[in-house]
């Protein structure tokens, strides 16, 4: 998994124990008319999707990279790898949010040992990189 | 019914839809040539040497210099988004006072940017570059050194750099090997490393010839284009005739093709420098450079010129819309004929309008019949453009509202105009019979709309001077001139008549609180002065003549202009009086009074032939010298402008400046008046102070066996807009390019976009509503869409960072269609276009995220804006009218115009005055049962408002209804019509008796019998003249010789000319002729002379006594007979009645009745006031109007209103049948009122919809 905003390219140094999964919701309504029903469809996107990151612990580092992110407030490209294979897409995205709270280590940035716990990190989904 | 796609339509049943919505955002004209927006608008420090680039991701990065700012100098650096939406800027500062030269830019094989620019400092040029990433970030270290230095003392131009197709780099700059001038290319693997320079292969030009400007084009197919501008002659005058030049390689520069002339321009008038290219495809280059110009002309062989010839009598320029208004009337030998006022656009230098005798609206043939439109005379300001004419009568243009005002001092009465304007001439005290005056100067202050008049009286014993003001607000009819100056028998008669026929000036500084009035002293050894007063006051302040101040100009000042406690004028050379050493320009200090004189340094010689003068800036004039030319002073420097000093400067090189001129501060621009009768050229000029115009210009080059190059034209508005530098993207062509505004450089950009599509704005969860409406009572159609878009911030009109922020602006054309999504292939509907209403608003507030509402409206409804004045008289149906008012006032293309023929056509006769083009048409479209509306495409197309109209669209459930009422809103308890109308013939009415006319004038004793014509005023027509002989000529002399006759013959209908009956009669006035009287008198005189004394005693003549003097006896009475004759003059006053003839049209009505409803209401007949239609000349034509009325009175109180999904069919004035819910019979319905609503729900949520509301008439 990686962020990057064009400078800077971070590779996750811990993926996260849990995530939004990644799939296009549909758009869709439904209306009775006076004898049946229409139903209206804009089809499926994951374009406007926040996708949910989380960690019952960061490394302290990992934290500081994706804090520099989040204050930064730049559009970033998002590869969701979570496994060895590599994603096949990759998403435009802002960081909507990251919290998280101290763990081990304090406020220590550098410490090995040092963490974050509880982190979460919302991603907005704006485009795919096509 | 809206014709779909087969598909779509078939989709248009389903219960099952996949709706879309597309707004696309786009210009009402070409983009090109473009207006441009500023960078920067607030920044005054110069930004020049544009380069852009787009970026592999998608981003447009651009660079420039910026300075001096206090002696320092920055490189700007600017990138967008990937999608190119805003601006982000980065600045490099330059080393402390070194001077910034050329940028250029390229985007490096990693992506990242490399910057190569010019600095010089101490005698020595650097040539640096840096590397940074795409968003402006300095690398890690960072990446910046010198490539080259040299001498700025030495010849250099460029650089340039370019990413070549082996992802190396190439930089070309221009620089001298002795006398040789090369182009020397440098290659390098790393932009930090240059390999040594190597002088391109130029061996087909002249070595010594300048090669200059060097630019890059690296085609898609790797081969390299390098473009320059050589110098190929040079004038006497050190002018240089350019063009330009390239050279292709397909190695990178190793070797080289021949270099190619890619312009032809031949001489110094008009040149070609700084090139710059772009490939937008693979075999189209746009090419674009500077055309650099001598001047801009204009005479009346220019499109547009209404005038049948053009010199230039008095202009003035409308700084804040930058427009010039030119009038143009006859300046050789002759009376002074007015010819037009034009109005030229200053950007495009094109003419917008024009007025004359002519037009509509038309000045009165007076001033071309009568008097002298002078030159240098009638000062314009704003939108106020003033014709005078010397007899006393000024013709105002007021260009906003396209109307002309007379103000008449006088009775023209033979033109139709009458005195309107309220004034009292001042005159001397024993000399109040000679009250006329000459209109002599006007000056117009548009800011406090007050038109200043000088009239002047020159007549020896009783001279004057008169100034006052008129408010050109003032409604009239008639209108007050308020005095400000007066002065009787103060001034002299040579003066004043100096101060008339286009001699002197007047000058109303309403800042300094002064009128300035210079009078020339033109012939034999009349003197000139300057009298200075206070415009509130009225009070003479300065009185500047060679008896009170031996140093002011014998002969006065002929034009001058206040600056700033000067007075800085022009005057005649005077070798007399102890003058001869006076040369030049007169400048006067009214704080001291201490006059001083600037000799022009171009000439040695004692008459400059300066005349006249318009203030630059602040000390800074520039003057017309004749067939010396054009003269720029600034207090310390005179520099000439000639066809010699600039080549080209004026046509046939026929340097000829004595007429206006004007300075044009927003463009540092000179425009004059050049030539006179018999020059080889009468008309205008714009020129540069800096010498020369400098427009960039674009060719298009398109490969076919060969590169083949289109005409040039210009690619931006400005004529100092110049150095574009071009890149593109999948979107379009941008430009940048450097605007020069007075002194200042700053950048301007554009970009050539066909369409913007917004659709990805679109807010979900917020409607897209497109409605349409008839309203059959007036035959108006109007349609609206109202929707809102995300990035609020980017379409904020006043952010200048944003790329997009004109797609939303007022004014912008939208394209908007709904669709369906059918297979994963996206169907269209025809468009529908609209016009944005207004700028979008959004509110910045922390925390909320900026969305833009948007309101556009049709685009007809502009048409309620649109004034007409006077249509053309029709005789013609109602389609080819609409169509004619519609190119003639809306410039709509006929070809956008497709009516039809109407089932009810027929001619109809009209002529529309003062009514808005809307109204026209819907006054038109009503009288025939018809609307007019902008259709699919934005064709106008007319559409029939019928109850019996047959079915477009039959639904046979209701499965796709949400909601059905029946209502009847709109409707009354109107159970009558009335239309009425006048029939077309006229009938004449004779009216009651009354005064027509009046009549006063005195016979001599040898006026004898005489005729008089009496016109009746105002054209009217008048039968049965009566004469009444209020005061009678009949004198006693007349009476002791026989008496007078006075009568009136009404012989009018004598006149082959028709239209002359009874607007005249005649008054015979038979007094005796004395002079048989008159001569028996005087000859009695000498007669008597010998007819010696008698010297009578008691009775007889004797030898002494009383003597009897018999001789002079008779001489006593001849000379009483004289008398007698020569007193018996008599005045006349006559009054004239006569029956008004009024010619009148017959008035018919029809009326029409709803009988069941009177039934229905008791037999109580509720009317509706009469209706009057003028299209309608018989009561047949009423009756069929009247029938309309009831139609569409009982249509209104049967409506039905439904909802149901969006059926893309469906459109205003269609008839459609649907089914009753409860009772399931068939209901038609006339449609009136469509809103479509495209709801996209947010994710998430499920409330979308795609629905259309409708209303309209049941049956």
């Amino acid at each position: 998994m990686n962020l990057t905003d064009g400078v800077t390219s971070y590779d996750f140094t811990l993926l996260p124990h849990k995530m939004t999964m990644l799939r296009a919701k549909k758009t869709c309504a439904v209306k009775q008319t006076y004898t049946s029903v229409a139903y209206f469809s804009w089809g499926t996107s994951l374009v406007g999707e926040t996708i949910v990151l989380s960690w019952n612990a960061m490394p302290a580092a990992m934290w500081k990279q994706l804090d520099a992110f989040y204050a930064a407030d730049k559009a970033l490209v998002w590869d969701p790898t979570l496994t060895e294979i590599p994603a096949t897409t990759k998403y435009n995205v802002i960081m909507t949010e990251l919290e998280g709270e101290y763990l081990l280590g304090g406020y220590d940035e550098a410490l090995a040992t040092s963490y974050r716990g509880d982190a979460i990190m919302a991603l907005l989904i704006t485009g795919v990189v096509t | 019914m809206i014709t779909l796609d087969a598909i779509l339509a078939t989709a248009q049943d389903s219960q099952t839809r996949k709706p879309l919505c597309r707004i696309l955002s786009k210009e009402n004209a070409a983009s090109i040539p473009f207006d441009g927006a500023f960078l920067n608008n607030s920044s005054a420090i110069n930004e020049q040497h544009p380069t852009a680039v787009v970026h592999s991701t998608g981003r447009l990065f651009v660079a420039f210099m910026v300075g001096p700012s206090a002696g320092n100098y920055t490189i700007r650096y600017g990138y967008t988004d990937t999608d190119q939406t805003y601006y982000t800027y980065v600045d490099f500062a330059l080393s402390a006072a070194r001077v910034g030269g050329e940028v250029t830019v390229c985007e490096m094989a990693d992506g990242n940017v490399g910057l190569i620019w010019t600095e010089t400092y101490a005698g020595t040029r650097t040539i640096k570059y840096r590397t940074i990433t795409v968003t402006g970030t300095d690398l890690d270290p960072a990446v910046t050194g010198t490539i080259l230095t040299n001498n700025t003392t030495d010849f250099f131009a460029g650089p340039t750099v370019a990413k070549l197709a082996d992802d190396s780099y190439l930089m070309i700059y221009g620089a001298m090997d002795g006398a040789n001038y090369n182009l020397y290319y440098r290659t390098s693997a790393d932009f930090v490393t240059w390999a040594a320079a190597v002088a391109v292969d130029l061996s087909t030009l002249t070595a010594t010839k300048r090669k200059a400007n060097p630019a890059l084009l690296v085609l898609a197919t790797g081969d390299v284009w390098l473009l320059f501008d050589y110098l190929e002659a040079t004038g006497p005058n050190a002018e240089e005739l350019t063009n330009i030049y390239y050279v292709p390689s397909s190695d990178n520069m190793a070797t080289n093709a021949a270099a190619v002339a890619l312009t032809a321009y031949t001489d110094y008038a008009e040149v070609a420098e700084h090139p710059a290219a772009v490939q937008t495809a693979a075999g189209t280059i746009y090419l674009a450079f500077n055309r650099v110009m001598a001047s801009l002309h204009m005479d009346q062989s220019t499109t547009g010129w209404s005038g049948a010839s053009s010199p230039i009598s008095n202009m003035h320029i409308d700084v804040a819309a930058q427009k010039l208004y030119v009038v143009s009337s006859a300046m050789g030998a002759g009376n002074k004929t007015f010819y037009s006022i034009e109005k030229i656009d200053l950007a495009t230098w094109t003419i917008d309008k024009a007025w004359s005798t002519a037009t509509v609206p038309a000045f009165s043939s007076y001033f071309v019949d009568s008097g002298n439109t002078w030159w240098d005379s009638y000062h314009g300001d704003g939108v106020y453009v003033p014709v005078g004419n010397s007899n006393g009568i000024i013709a105002v243009l007021n260009t906003q509202s396209d109307t002309i005002t007379n103000y008449a001092f006088y009775d023209f009465a033979a033109y139709g105009i009458s005195k309107n304007v309220t004034w009292t001439p001042i005159t001397r005290a024993g000399w109040e019979h000679i009250t006329g005056m000459t209109l002599s100067k006007v000056w117009i202050d548009a800011a406090t709309n007050r038109m200043y008049v000088a009239l002047t009286r020159s007549y020896i014993y009783n001279t004057a001077l008169q100034i006052g003001y008129i408010d050109l607000t003032a409604a009239g009819p008639s209108y007050t001139f308020t005095n400000v100056v007066t002065e009787s028998g103060t001034i002299s008669e040579a003066e004043l008549y100096g101060f008339s026929s286009g001699n002197g000036f007047m000058e109303v500084n309403a800042s300094a609180d002064l009128i300035i009035v210079g009078m020339e002293g033109v012939a034999s050894t009349w003197v000139g002065g300057l009298r200075i007063y206070s415009l509130s006051a009225g009070g003479l302040w300065k009185c500047y003549k060679t008896s009170t101040n031996p140093t002011f100009p014998y002969r006065g000042l002929k034009r001058a202009v206040y600056d700033n406690g000067l007075i800085v004028g022009t005057f005649t050379y005077e070798p007399l009086y102890g003058q001869a050493d006076y040369r030049g320009l007169c400048t006067i200090d009214t704080a001291s009074d201490v006059i001083t004189y600037d000799r022009p340094s171009w000439a040695t010689v004692d008459n400059y032939q300066l005349k006249n003068i318009s203030l630059a800036e602040t000390g800074e004039y520039v003057i017309t010298a004749g067939t010396y030319g054009v003269t720029h002073f600034n207090g310390a420097t005179w520099t000439l402008y000639n066809s010699t000093t600039v080549t080209g400067l004026v046509p046939s090189s026929a340097d000829n400046f004595a007429n206006p001129i004007l300075y044009n501060s927003t463009t540092d621009m000179v425009i004059a008046g050049s030539g006179a009768g018999g020059s080889a050229f009468n008309g205008l000029l714009m020129f540069s102070l800096d010498g020369y115009i400098k427009q960039s210009t674009y060719s298009i080059g398109t490969y076919g066996t060969g590169w083949t190059w289109s005409a040039t034209a210009p690619l931006v508005e400005g004529f100092t807009d110049y150095d574009a530098a071009l890149c593109i993207d999948s979107g379009g062509l941008y430009a940048f390019w450097v605007n020069k505004a007075a002194a200042e450089l700053s950048i301007k950009w554009d970009k050539d976009v066909l369409s913007v599509n917004l659709s990805a704005y679109l807010l979900r969860g917020v409607p897209v509503e497109r409605s349409s409406t008839i309203d059959p009572t007036t035959g108006t159609w109007d349609a609206e869409l109202t929707f809102s878009c995300s990035h609020g911030h980017l379409f904020d009109t006043s952010n200048n960072l944003s790329l997009i922020r004109q797609y939303l602006a007022k004014g912008r054309k939208l394209e908007q269609s709904f669709g369906e999504n059918i297979g994963g292939v996206e169907y269209w509907e025809p468009a529908q276009i609209f016009t944005i209403s207004d700028d979008p608003e959004l509110d910045y507030r922390r925390g909320d995220y900026p969305v833009v509402r948007v309101a556009a409206e049709t685009p007809r409804r502009r048409w309620e804006q649109i004034h007409i004045i006077a249509s053309e008289y029709y005789n013609n149906t109602p389609e080819v009218i609409i169509a004619d008012l519609l190119t003639t006032h809306a410039n709509i293309d006929a070809d956008d115009i497709s009516l039809g023929t109407w089932a009810n056509s027929a001619t109809i006769e009209y002529q529309f005055v003062d009514v808005y083009l809307a109204d026209a048409i819907d006054m038109i479209a009503l009288h025939f049962g018809y609307a007019i509306r902008d259709g699919a495409n934005g064709t106008i197309e007319a559409v029939k408002i019928t109850d019996a109209g047959t079915a477009t669209r039959t639904y046979t459930d209701n499965t796709k209804l949400f909601k059905a009422t029946p209502r009847n809103k709109y409707s009354n308890f109107t159970n009558r019509w009335i239309v009425e109308c006048e029939e077309n013939t006229f009938i004449e009415l004779l009216m009651q008796e009354e005064l027509a006319a009046e009549l006063n004038a005195s016979h001599r004793w040898n006026t004898g019998k005489k005729t008089y014509r009496v016109q009746y005023p105002d054209g009217k027509v008048y039968r049965n003249p009566r004469l009444e002989v209020v005061d009678s000529v009949e004198s006693l002399g007349f009476k002791l010789a026989g008496g007078c006759d006075e009568k009136l013959e009404d012989n009018s209908h004598n006149e082959v000319d028709q239209s002359l009956w009874d607007t005249y009669c005649e008054v015979e006035v038979d007094s005796p002729d004395l002079t048989p009287y008159m001569i028996a008198g005087l000859a009695m005189l000498p007669a008597t002379a010998i007819i010696g004394d008698h010297v009578v005693v008691g009775g007889f003549v004797a030898s002494a006594g009383w003597t009897r003097p018999v001789g002079t006896l008779i001489t006593s009475l001849g000379i009483m007979v004289c008398l007698n004759v020569l007193a018996a003059t008599g005045n006349f006053y006559y009054r004239i009645h006569g029956q008004p003839v009024v010619k009148v049209r017959r008035t018919v009505q029809a009326v029409v009745d709803d009988l069941d409803l009177q039934t229905q209401m008791g037999g109580q007949i509720v009317p509706a006031s009469p209706y009057t239609d003028v299209f309608c000349s018989s009561m047949a034509d009423c009756q069929a109007v009247a029938n309309y009325l009831k139609m569409v009175g009982m249509g209104e109180r049967k409506r039905w209103e439904a909802e149901m999904v969006a059926d893309l069919h469906n459109e205003t004035g269609d008839t459609i049948t649907v089914v009753h819910p409860h009772s399931n019979q068939t209901i038609t319905v006339f449609l009136t009122d469509i809103k479509t609503t495209f709801l996209m729900p947010k994710i998430g949520d499920d409330d979308g919809i795609f629905s259309q509301t409708f209303e309209g008439w049941r049956r």
